[in-house]
């Protein structure tokens, strides 16, 4: 039977943080409007930038975690969980609504996208796996603590839907549930930053050399694809609707001040 | 809060109101305490960190009237009435293991002053939220 929802998949982007952000919740915004469609964009970052959780304001940071990044761009995003350092990985964002299942639970969601992250990571010759209860000590659905009490960067951190490739995270997720749908965003460490403070978290390159895909940019077009067939959702290449354009540069400038940063 | 209902059933005290998103309100006098359903709670496993409306700040009926999160889910709670807020339970914010354990004593959120007190009496009763919770199950 066919689906009474709509992939809407969005060109790859290129651009700095405020802007992807803005886009993001420009989206979320929008699927107040389009509760038949799952939107999914992809992008890349056009310089290394640290975004923090939602709940990590920069103000509240303590001292030592801030000096090894004051002098990188930093963003805050509307979705949960620690620092990512975005240093040549693959982020994507997905808006599914909330009357579709798989937005029913926060666990359901992130494990449907990383059965479909994995499925195609494993076609070119990546194994990644969901972090195993046994290994991480954490059950399913269950963060290891507190912001305070977690790890300030994500990477660093260990949760049980985590994507991992002999043990070491490669993809992570983070949520922000509304009323209506749900944004979820994630990260695929794509290979090894240089930065002092992110150097020790070896990427998906560095973890499987011979991985078929070298570029993240075309494995994101195949993502979209695979995601419309696991999901048996129709696929559309779409460009933004122009309110979503709109919304997301007044996003855009709102997440540049330091106001953002700072408060919720 | 918007949450799959797959659990077992809570036993939803009967002298409160009850929103579809999750949120529950008892009126004492002209003061309207608010908190999350110890369903909500359930679902949410572990709570990590809780941001709610200021004392003296207005908020409309489905409103936004704080943000938990849980599980790197940001989640959004909802005004289920409109007035303003007089206090916030500042005990729950630096220990939500109040709203784990006590959702429907010591760990309530804020108190309001409603604008119209009929607005509580419109929301749902623990029977209706005991249907809806049980019709929403995926």
């Amino acid at each position: 039977m066919r689906s009474k929802y709509n992939l809407n998949v969005l060109p790859t982007m290129h651009a700095d943080g405020a802007t992807q952000m803005g886009f993001d919740l420009a989206l979320l915004d929008h699927a107040h409007e389009t509760p038949d469609t799952i939107w999914l964009r992809t992008y890349t970052w056009s310089a290394p930038t640290l975004s923090l959780g939602y709940f990590q304001t920069w103000k509240e940071l303590p001292e030592q975690l801030k000096t090894p990044w004051e002098n990188v761009a930093v963003v805050r995003r509307p979705t949960g969980g620690g620092a990512i350092w975005h240093d040549g990985d693959l982020t994507y964002a997905i808006v599914v609504p909330s009357n579709h299942a798989w937005a029913a639970s926060a666990r359901v969601l992130y494990q449907a996208i990383h059965d479909a992250i994995s499925g195609l990571m494993a076609s070119d010759g990546a194994n990644l796996q969901r972090r195993q209860v046994e290994a991480s000590g954490v059950e399913s659905g269950q963060a290891t603590g507190s912001v305070a009490n977690s790890p300030f960067l994500c990477f660093d951190d260990g949760d049980a839907d985590d994507l991992v490739l002999r043990g070491i995270k490669v993809v992570g997720g983070a949520q922000r549930r509304r009323g209506w749908a749900t944004l979820q965003h994630g990260s695929i460490h794509w290979e090894r930053s240089s930065h002092e403070s992110a150097s020790h978290l070896p990427g998906l390159l560095d973890l499987c050399p011979d991985f078929a895909e070298r570029s993240p940019v075309k494995w994101a077009d195949r993502f979209g694809k695979r995601l419309s067939e696991a999901w048996e959702l129709p696929y559309k290449l779409v460009q933004p609707p122009a309110e979503v354009v709109m919304a997301a540069h007044a996003w855009s400038n709102r997440l540049k001040e330091l106001e953002w940063l700072e408060k919720r | 809060m918007i949450m799959e209902i797959h659990t077992k059933m809570s036993n939803f005290p009967t002298d409160l109101r009850y929103a579809e998103t999750h949120e529950w309100v008892r009126l004492e006098g002209d003061t309207a305490t608010i908190g999350l359903s110890a369903f909500a709670v359930e679902q949410l496993t572990d709570l990590i960190v809780i941001d709610l409306a200021k004392p003296g700040s207005k908020v409309k009926t489905g409103g936004r009237l704080g943000e938990v999160e849980s599980v790197k889910s940001v989640n959004d709670i909802y005004a289920p009435i409109a007035g303003e807020v007089l206090e916030v339970n500042a005990a729950v914010v630096a220990d939500l293991s109040k709203l784990s354990n006590d959702p429907y004593g010591s760990g309530w959120l804020v108190k309001i002053k409603p604008d119209n007190t009929a607005d509580i009496e419109a929301m749902m009763s623990a029977d209706d939220y005991t249907k809806a919770v049980a019709g929403s199950d995926h």
